[in-house]
């Protein structure tokens, strides 16, 4: 609150004092009262009036300057109410009122929303789970029931499991609450499982696969990162002409393990790159493919930043490209410390 | 060897009923859920399959009365695959945890693995087919009295094609096979593994024990 300011809201009252005063010294003058006296009553009054100003523009400014602090550094400005002491004066009261009473409006609407992100994703998971059921019965009808029908049709279940998978993590990426459980595991109970599930559609395209240092261990949660190696597998399998090669490297570093996922393939574009991670993005070579949808490489990079994992991507046109994983080393004290900060609902 | 599966969904259990008895195994499968320990102690299967969200009973809790009374081998088969999912199922004794849509040979590897830990005086050590023996435990081949050792590879690839003789292996179902216990294998390298195999059978005498079906795979 500058002085200015407060000044020019009392215009009124200081024009009118001012007045007021001119009028009192004139009148006293034509009374023939001395000047001398004049001038000392004069003086009394204004500096009543202005001392009282004074002090009523030192104390608000002391209670606003604590409060503008306080609004600077918080974070979650709406819960301003609860680290401002009331003021001593009603117009500070009032406001702290006003306050109190927003950010209870706020709290409620923000359980709201909370209550919703909850039902919903456990809507999402109690679904997926259903649905694996008649997808599971379906698989072994079709393997008990041997035949090119059934082969197709076991073709396009894999499918669906791959979308369903999605929606499950989708659901998962955009919860607002921990919903991981990071352990100390080695890479290859990642990759391998991840390989594992691709294997079918690997084999058929003759895919050759590399694997280097991935008894490395990170922290992580393994499923979480085992969906995420298999967007990153899929992606290198969609920019390969040809029978893929796909190289799997884990390195550990002085802050943290990397884990590399390269391909020899076609290479990304330099001006999509920046893109990649993006929602719906599916660039030149996706386009070219019906089944890109663009949520595999933005829900790989969601899920890795809830786990406080970095992923990046290096490519280069005609040589292929190499997507890293960042595996801090220290990310079980981070966690921990953030839990800590955040304590469990 | 007896198998009880404890799934609430009809044409899953059924299904899997099928798919398990067309490999050999027995199978006994409860309708009702309100006395699942009752009925397993009446049929004593070897091994359980147990599905976790069941009408009326909750699948955990079903696994620790289980465990408490016996140590029948339990896999737990559930469509819940979260990291949480799998250590409560473990930690309350679970033998095995496989996460549904299974791929079917998985689930039967995996049985086939809980019993072998779980019976190990019923699990067939060895295996023969005109005059060659594997055996599975020391990884050798023998024949005529003459032995050779094999690596991990090509063991799988002689069991394989052993438990089908007379049929054909394709190459996509034996790579298949090898990625399923983590060996990463692409078609040259599943070729170079058959050529060793094959000059490690020669040398005991069973020359071309292994027949190559142009466009197919191998058969024995």
């Amino acid at each position: 609150m500058k002085g200015a300011v407060f000044l020019r809201d009392r215009l009124a009252l200081l024009l009118s004092t001012l007045g007021a005063a001119a009028f009192a010294g004139l009148l006293l003058y034509l009374l023939g009262v001395e000047l001398y006296p004049v001038c000392f009553i004069l003086a009394l009054f204004l500096l009543s009036v202005w001392s009282s100003l004074l002090v009523e523009f030192l104390r608000k400014r002391a209670y606003y300057r604590q409060v503008e602090e306080a609004l600077h550094q918080l974070e979650k400005k709406f819960l301003l109410s609860q680290v401002i002491p009331p003021a001593s004066f009603y117009e500070g009261r009032y406001l702290y009122e006003v306050l109190a009473a927003t950010e209870k409006s706020m709290n409620d609407h923000v359980d709201a929303y909370r209550h919703a992100s909850r039902e919903y994703k456990e809507f999402i998971e109690s679904w997926v789970h259903e649905i694996k059921t008649p997808i599971a019965a379906s698989h072994l009808l079709c393997e008990n029931h041997p035949g090119a029908l059934s082969s197709a049709f076991a073709v396009q279940l894999a499918e669906i499991q791959e979308y369903v998978d999605q929606a499950l993590f989708y659901a998962r990426s955009s919860y607002v609450e921990k919903d991981y459980l990071i352990r100390e595991v080695p890479l290859s109970e990642i990759v391998h499982p991840a390989l594992r599930r691709l294997s079918r559609g690997l084999i058929e395209r003759k895919a050759r696969i590399h694997t280097e240092g991935l008894d490395t261990r990170v922290m992580a949660d393994p499923k979480w990162m085992e969906f995420v190696v298999l967007q990153l597998v899929k992606n290198a399998m969609q920019y390969s002409q040809g029978p893929p090669e796909i190289t799997f490297t884990g390195r550990p570093g002085a802050d943290s393990v990397t884990l590399t996922v390269g391909d020899h393939g076609l290479g990304i574009p330099s001006q999509d790159l920046p893109r990649i991670f993006e929602k719906g993005f599916t660039g030149v070579n996706g386009r070219r493919s019906a089944h890109a949808t663009g949520m595999g490489l933005y829900l790989a990079r969601k899920l890795c930043s809830r786990m406080g994992i970095a992923l990046s991507v290096v490519s280069i046109l005609g040589k292929g490209t190499e997507m890293t994983v960042h595996f801090p080393m220290s990310s079980m004290h981070r966690l921990l410390e953030r839990d800590i900060q955040e304590p469990a609902r | 060897m007896k198998i009880a599966v404890i799934e609430d969904h009809d044409a899953l259990r059924q299904e899997l009923c099928a798919l398990l008895e067309r490999y050999g195994y027995e199978t006994c499968a409860p309708e009702g859920f309100v006395d699942v320990v009752g009925f397993l102690r009446e049929a004593a299967p070897h091994l359980v399959l147990l599905d976790i969200n069941l009408p009326g009973v909750d699948g955990y809790t079903l696994c620790r009365q289980l465990r408490q009374e016996s140590r029948l081998p339990i896999i737990i088969v559930t469509s819940r695959d979260s990291e949480l999912d799998e250590l409560m199922s473990m930690n309350l004794g679970a033998d095995d945890f496989v996460a549904k849509p299974y791929n079917s040979q998985i689930l039967l590897a995996r049985i086939a693995a809980v019993l072998t830990r779980s019976y190990p005086e019923n699990a067939p050590a060895r295996l023969s087919h005109r005059g060659v023996t594997l055996d599975l435990t020391s990884a050798r081949v023998s024949y005529q009295g003459n032995c050779q050792e094999l690596t991990k590879n090509e063991l799988k690839i002689l069991h394989l094609l052993m438990q089908h003789p007379g049929e054909v292996c394709t190459r996509d179902a034996i790579i298949e096979a090898l990625w399923q216990s983590d060996a990463f294998v692409d078609d040259n390298t599943l070729t170079v593994n058959v050529n060793r195999l094959r000059k490690k059978l020669e040398a005991l005498g069973a020359a071309d024990y292994i027949v190559t079906r142009r466009g197919l795979g191998y058969s024995i």
